[in-house]
């Protein structure tokens, strides 16, 4: 969410957000320091769970191309000029991305008719709108409240692979929850070398532990070697050598 | 004897920058800064080499948004425009710096390499730089593949399936339009994989592509010969994975080659150094200052005051050096490698950006060009072959699904998919789901409702780029990416909204054609109904 946007809304809304991003001693701070904690939290790459930018691009200032260009264009950019991105395409779903192992993301949109008819037949004004994650080869689920009918998430879960998939839907004070958005079914990736052996093309464990390390990827049961490596990466997005 | 193959892999992309509103455009400078410093001097490299008869064997991708603006003549035009007052500029200089040996003589240098520049975009290819790569891989040297239609990072573009196999099948198509035969290899962008895509390639008549070294690592089964065999998917295609050992000497930023500090300086540069009434004319008509090519300074020191004079002749016998060390390291890792895998010849694939070598590390293609005819002629332990190459002399290999990989930081889709970025998504997503219902609603369109369709199709592949989540996330030029994506969006909305209406503006999609000229040759029926 941009300054703008935040600053629009209530100290106490802004506070419940703070809350949401773990944020210290947000109780005491003013709406302006709220602010700036929550901007400041969400320019942090890389926490477990995060509230994300928001299904809102960044506005850009002009019509005109940001990188300067001289003189009066030669063709009227009237097709740099459509109109800002929608914020929202008029259908009930949902979207679920995988980041990276055990991290994913999700987008959704919620029609304002099927939130109120699922409030209608919920019956409860109390009742809150959730992301119900799933693990679909486990047969385990995980709930995360979401607030916003058109909004995006990224979050942890402590899945090391299987099958995922998320449903929006409506949960009232006694758990019932009323489905209202079923996203598209992800893998989760594993980080660490399969166990499984094709028997045509059989192994030794000492030995593939030596082409293992041969290959970068260093001792097999200690992927965290690995993922240092590629944490640091040796590729295009590791240094500047791209812009 | 020969222990086994290496396979050197130059990624040449860019996004697709062409703005015929504006007679100068900033950003078109990131093709012409590739060409000077990194494509012509391959092609002239390669064309060495072939002359010499040095056997040697190369693979570069040129992805179709670079290969289209490779053959566009109005950013020949300007290509050769800038490259005009580059000659001048370094004819310039070379008056300014009379009296300072050390900078005169690389004024000289300078002049020279612009001159020969221009002498072999102009007369060698006669501006035709595609047609120079297609030669080499006429000759049997080069192995060209092709990418991503618009480098569309497939991870993020699954969920519609019809949008990954739609940039496949455009590449293909357009690979065929430049290089006259189908291609057999295509870098996946950003080396994303997920399990599945491989289908997609089977359909294009695909044979292999890359994948980052722990997609190969933990493939669903274990690989007997880690990355140093390729996986056969169970699709057909090849999956080949990259080698980490020789990917860090020369990427990393402590350890790697272009770091030593008797490599020219990137950052130093005369357009940001030298006085706006004298520089003036050669930089942004705003003012802006910006990258003109003649730096005289090598990587000494961390404040630019410090940076000592570059030596040309000091940076020849480093590079010439650093890639005997490469070598030395490659023949020592081959025999490691025969030895652990039982007499199987290892193959060590090893990609790099390909404007690495020439722009980011200026005497790139030197060093490469040294590693070859060392390669050919010192030594017989280290072969330069192709994947291809690789698979007609080993068509046995063991079958397995590699793992959802890239080769951006952390290994997977964090760089396209985090805070800065994320947004893009459900844009992408939605316009990509429109575009199969326009292709399931007009099966046959034809006339100006085609022109329409085929239009949105440009306009989604051109919002697919990855370069634009790239560069948000790596925060400069950042307003220029969150325009061409929101323009594309927007310009593909209109489209569908006039399209579904019964009621096409042919003066804007006039203006949509006149803009975004990416692939002339565009079928929109490349989204309809998966196979």
């Amino acid at each position: 969410m941009t300054p703008q946007t935040l600053n629009k809304m209530t100290v106490k809304a802004l506070r419940d957000l703070a809350r949401e991003l773990s944020i210290k001693g947000y109780s005491g701070m003013r709406k302006a320091e709220l602010v700036d904690a929550i901007c400041a939290r969400q320019r942090e790459p890389d926490r477990d769970t995060r509230a994300a930018t928001g299904g809102m691009p960044p506005r850009v200032e002009t019509s005109a191309p940001s990188s300067a260009s001289t003189g009066p264009p030669r063709h009227a950019p009237r097709l740099s000029d459509l109109g800002d991105l929608p914020t929202q395409y008029g259908r009930t779903c949902a979207t679920l991305m995988v980041q990276k192992p055990e991290y994913l993301y999700a987008y959704w949109e919620i029609r304002e008719e099927d939130l109120a008819a699922a409030r209608a037949s919920m019956g409860r004004v109390d009742a809150r709108l959730v992301m119900r994650a799933h693990n679909v080869s486990a047969g385990v689920h995980t709930d995360i409240e979401v607030h916003a009918p058109v909004g995006d998430w990224f979050f942890k879960t402590d899945w090391s692979g299987g099958r995922v998939k998320v449903e929006i839907g409506l949960k009232g004070p006694d758990g019932r929850f009323i489905v209202l958005a079923v996203s598209n079914e992800v893998e989760l990736p594993s980080a660490r070398a399969s166990d499984r052996v094709d028997p045509e093309w059989a192994i030794q464990e000492e030995q593939f532990e030596a082409i293992y390390a041969l290959s970068g990827g260093f001792n097999p049961g200690d992927s965290a070697q690995l993922q240092r490596v590629m944490r640091e990466g040796w590729g295009p997005s590791s240094g500047d050598w791209r812009r | 004897m020969e222990q086994g193959y290496f396979a050197l892999v130059l990624h040449a992309h860019l996004p697709f920058v062409r703005h015929p509103e504006y007679p100068e455009f900033m950003e078109e400078d990131w093709l012409f800064e590739a060409i000077g410093e990194t494509y012509i001097p391959l092609i002239a490299m390669m064309d060495r080499l072939v002359n010499d008869g040095v056997p040697f064997q190369l693979t570069m991708s040129l992805t179709p948004p670079l290969c289209e603006m490779l053959a566009d003549p109005l950013l020949e035009e300007r290509y050769d425009r800038r490259l005009n007052k580059m000659v001048e500029l370094a004819g310039r200089e070379m008056e300014r710096t009379r009296g300072h040996d050390d900078f005169h003589r690389m004024a000289r240098f300078y002049h020279e390499r612009f001159l020969d520049e221009r002498r072999i975009f102009e007369d060698v290819c006669r501006r035709n730089l595609l047609g120079a790569f297609k030669r080499f891989q006429d000759a049997g040297v080069l192995e060209i593949m092709t990418c991503g239609a618009t480098h569309g990072f497939f991870p993020l573009m699954q969920v519609g399936e019809r949008a990954v196999r739609a940039q496949v099948l455009v590449a293909r198509d357009n690979y065929q339009k430049h290089f006259g035969r189908p291609p057999n290899g295509i870098w996946l962008p950003e080396c994303g994989y997920y399990p599945g895509v491989e289908r997609h390639l089977a359909e294009a008549g695909i044979r292999f592509f890359i994948v980052e070294t722990h997609g190969l690592l933990h493939a669903s089964t274990r690989p007997k010969y880690g990355v140093f065999s390729p996986l056969i998917t169970l699709s057909g295609p090849a999956a080949f994975g990259r080698d980490m050992e020789s990917s860090k000497q020369v990427w990393s930023a402590e350890e790697g080659y272009p770091g030593d500090p008797d490599y020219r300086d990137f950052y130093r540069d005369i357009g940001f150094d030298l006085p706006e009434d004298y520089i003036g004319p050669y930089i942004h008509p705003d003012g802006i200052r910006i990258h003109t090519g003649i730096k005289y300074h090598r990587i000494t020191g961390k404040k630019s005051a410090d940076k000592a004079p570059y030596r040309r002749d000091w940076a020849m016998e480093k590079a010439a050096s650093h890639a005997g060390n490469f070598l030395f390291n490659r023949q020592a890792q081959m025999r490691h490698l025969s030895g652990a895998m039982a007499g199987r010849k290892p193959i060590i694939v090893a990609p790099y950006d390909a404007e690495l070598f020439g722009h980011w590390w200026y005497e790139g293609p030197e060093f490469l060009e040294f590693f070859i005819r060392k390669t050919a002629f010192d030594q017989d332990e280290v072969r330069l072959a192709t994947p291809m190459t690789y698979l007609n002399e080993n068509p046995v290999n063991q079958r397995a699904t590699p793992s959802a990989s890239s080769w951006g930081a952390g290994g997977y889709s964090e760089y396209w998919l985090e805070g800065s970025n994320a947004w893009v998504y459900r844009h992408l997503h939605a316009a990509a789901d429109r575009m199969c219902e326009l292709a399931d609603r007009f099966p046959d369109a034809r006339g100006v409702l085609e022109r329409a369709l085929n239009q949105a199709a440009r306009e989604l592949l051109l919002a697919q780029s990855s370069d634009w989540a790239f560069i948000m996330k790596t925060g400069t030029t950042v307003p220029y990416a969150v325009k061409r994506t929101r323009d594309h969006i927007m310009r593909f909305t209109r489209l569908y909204e006039q399209i579904l209406g019964n009621r096409i503006d042919e003066g804007f999609l006039k203006e949509c054609e006149w803009l975004d000229t990416i692939f002339q040759e565009i079928d929109y029926r490349a989204y309809g109904p998966l196979p």
